[in-house]
């Protein structure tokens, strides 16, 4: 059964075009006997128009081709996100996935597949720990990319599942701000095909201007480069290996492909050398993928039982691990095979406790002198693996790691407005100054202390809400 | 391990063996209705314009690889710039033509979706052709066909009504 516009978009097959059209096209193109100049004026707007495209084009060409500069909050930072949602064959079963960008951040998908025509239906509940969410700013524009028919998306409180509902964005036709209040959420988004529907959580951190660095000193790093021959690389500490691509298609044009194959004659998965990295490392992503799907298959195993790369992690269960990804670029497309040794030692700092973790503070005092009665709060609060707060007038943030009492802090980043008065400037200078420096920190019941070479901070806890 | 590569370049040939003649026959009648629709109904131009393509491509059939997606992709081309002209022109509303009976109302829901939409719509469900055919006569990405393709059929149903739907 068909539906009405069907029908009647079938009635169009009745119409026929005149007879002459083929002897009107045997007497050749009548359109291009060299065009006739436009009118005087008109040509005056077209150089004019071309001239200021060409300023455009130069200024763009500048922004591009300039020398990084190291991004700070207040230059150029409206990171638009977009979320690519995708079906991948693989062995003759179509997957569906998402990839979320951000930036040159690729984020692949948690998530519940859910009435799939090849899986059936399928419900995992997503599982979050602190360091997945994602760092995103507040007031981005989120839009939605990929081969799905329609993607629906909605804003939900982390929690125990299923979550709760905060907004409901409805179908993403256009793109949809962030602006909800700073905090973390859970964004969950399905996307529905001919095949059936999936949904994808990705938890994210939404922050106020702060921004955001990436988090992952530890991360094992994926890289995929999509031009001519597509490649993968794994990096984790000294360590490195390339992808073994197996299939690879790269297209110039609908009518100019270059396909490769490798035909491996050792057994499936093939063999490869294996990188070893802690059991439950995160994986970040990088490249320009605009889809990815992958699967660890334990050593020796053909393919039953694989563990999915959901939460961008190597598998927790220690062992021997082949990496399979299937990854779609732009132009081409390419499958991937890396060798992975989850090994049981952990990183020091996460084994470590952390006394900093979830606890708030107002600045009290620098280098002994007390911040003035009246100033503006200088605030600082930790989560696992991240401080910011307010200095004051701006907002700031970085990733940070202890270690019994030392603490590091890396990648420092704040907003850049200007306030006077008070000494407001001076104290956000002395606290960056004693944060990127610090060594080592002494936490007491009402006091926390923050020590570099050159600055002692003193902060007392915050005042509750 | 034995690895053992193998790379090929696959290009269709070049020529000017392709028989126009024959394509016409075959796909002139369904590249005119695709331009009919893309116009919104306005014959004259679809015509024109069909004529013109089979024209440029019997002019440059040594230098045309796939000579298909070619010719759509040249009407489109054509096309368009026929409209713009128009609007610059101001020229009256062409509206006034007189739609064939048995598609007016098609026609009138149709010109309410963008030309591209139309195109995709024709494409996908007169010529039934397949998403990724219909980004080869384009020459656009799969991905915005099927967004073209959602959304006209969605503004579709929602002007012709519909009585539902096993085949989607």
């Amino acid at each position: 059964m068909t539906e009405r516009w069907q029908d009647e978009v079938k009635r169009l097959g009745d119409l026929e075009p005149s007879d002459d059209i083929w002897r009107r096209a045997e007497q050749g193109p009548q359109g291009e006997t060299g065009p006739s100049l436009p009118p005087r004026r008109q040509r005056v707007v077209a150089g004019v128009v071309a001239f200021v495209v060409f300023l455009a084009a130069g200024g763009f060409a500048w922004r591009a081709l300039r020398p990084p500069v190291e991004r700070s909050v207040g230059s150029d930072l409206d990171p638009s996100i977009v979320v690519i949602l995708r079906i991948l064959e693989r062995d003759g079963v179509s997957l569906p996935t998402a990839t979320l960008r951000v930036d040159d951040r690729t984020i692949l998908g948690g998530g519940s597949t859910t009435h799939w025509q090849s899986a059936g239906t399928v419900e995992s509940p997503p599982d979050f720990t602190d360091g997945d969410f994602t760092p995103l700013q507040r007031g981005s524009l989120l839009g939605a990319a990929g081969d799905a028919e329609s993607v629906d998306a909605e804003l939900q409180q982390p929690g125990t599942f299923p979550f709760q509902s905060v907004v409901s964005f409805g179908q993403l036709s256009d793109a949809v701000k962030l602006d909800q209040p700073i905090g973390r959420y859970v964004l969950r988004l399905t996307g529905h095909w001919l095949q059936g529907n999936a949904t994808f959580y990705f938890p994210i951190d939404l922050l106020d201007q702060a921004v955001i660095a990436r988090p992952d000193a530890d991360a094992a790093v994926l890289t995929f480069v999509g031009k001519n021959a597509p490649t993968a690389t794994l990096d984790y500490g000294d360590g490195q290996q390339d992808g073994l691509r197996t299939t690879y298609t790269w297209c110039q044009d609908s009518s100019h492909c270059v396909q490769g194959t490798v035909d491996f004659t050792t057994g499936y998965p093939p063999a490869v050398d294996h990188l070893p990295i802690p059991a439950g490392t995160r994986l970040t992503i990088e490249g320009d993928a605009t889809a990815i799907a992958g699967i660890f298959r334990p050593k020796g195993d053909s393919g039953n039982e694989p563990v999915n790369v959901d939460g961008n992690a190597i598998p927790q269960t220690p062992g021997r691990y082949v990496l399979q990804l299937d990854v779609e670029f732009d132009q081409s497309s390419a499958t991937f095979f890396l060798g992975v040794e989850a090994t049981s030692a952990t990183p020091t700092s996460v084994q470590s406790v952390n006394e900093l973790a979830g606890s708030s503070w107002s600045l009290a005092s620098i280098d002994g002198a007390p911040v003035p009665k009246g100033a503006r709060p200088v605030t600082l609060q930790f989560t696992a693996d991240r401080l910011g707060g307010v200095d004051g007038c701006n907002s700031y943030g970085a990733p940070y790691r202890v270690d019994g009492t030392s603490i590091q802090v890396d990648g420092f980043q704040s907003t850049a407005m200007m306030c006077t008065g008070g000494g407001t400037m001076e104290r956000a200078k002395a606290l960056y100054e004693g944060l990127r420096s610090a060594t080592s920190f002494e936490l007491t019941t009402d006091q926390l202390t923050i020590t570099s070479p050159t600055t002692s901070l003193t902060f007392e806890p915050a005042a509750a809400p | 391990m034995m690895l053992e590569v193998e790379e090929r370049a696959v290009e269709r040939d070049r020529g000017s063996s392709h028989d126009f003649a024959q394509l016409f026959r075959d796909d002139g009648p369904g590249l005119w209705r695709t331009i009919y629709a893309f116009t919104g109904g306005r014959r004259d131009i679809a015509e024109d314009v069909t004529a013109e393509a089979f024209a440029r491509g019997l002019a440059y059939a040594d230098t045309i690889r796939d000579p298909l997606p070619w010719l759509y992709r040249t009407a489109f081309r054509l096309a368009q710039e026929e409209l713009r002209r128009e609007r610059r022109r101001r020229a009256p509303e062409p509206w006034d033509q007189q739609d064939p009976p048995e598609v007016a109302g098609l026609m009138q829901a149709l010109r309410e979706l963008s030309p591209k939409q139309r195109a995709a719509i024709v494409l996908r469900y007169e010529a039934d052709l397949p998403v990724a055919e219909v980004a080869r006569r384009m020459g656009i990405a799969q991905p915005t066909v099927r967004v073209h393709v959602h959304r006209g059929r969605a503004h579709l149903r929602e002007l012709l009504g519909d009585n539902e739907v096993d085949d989607d």
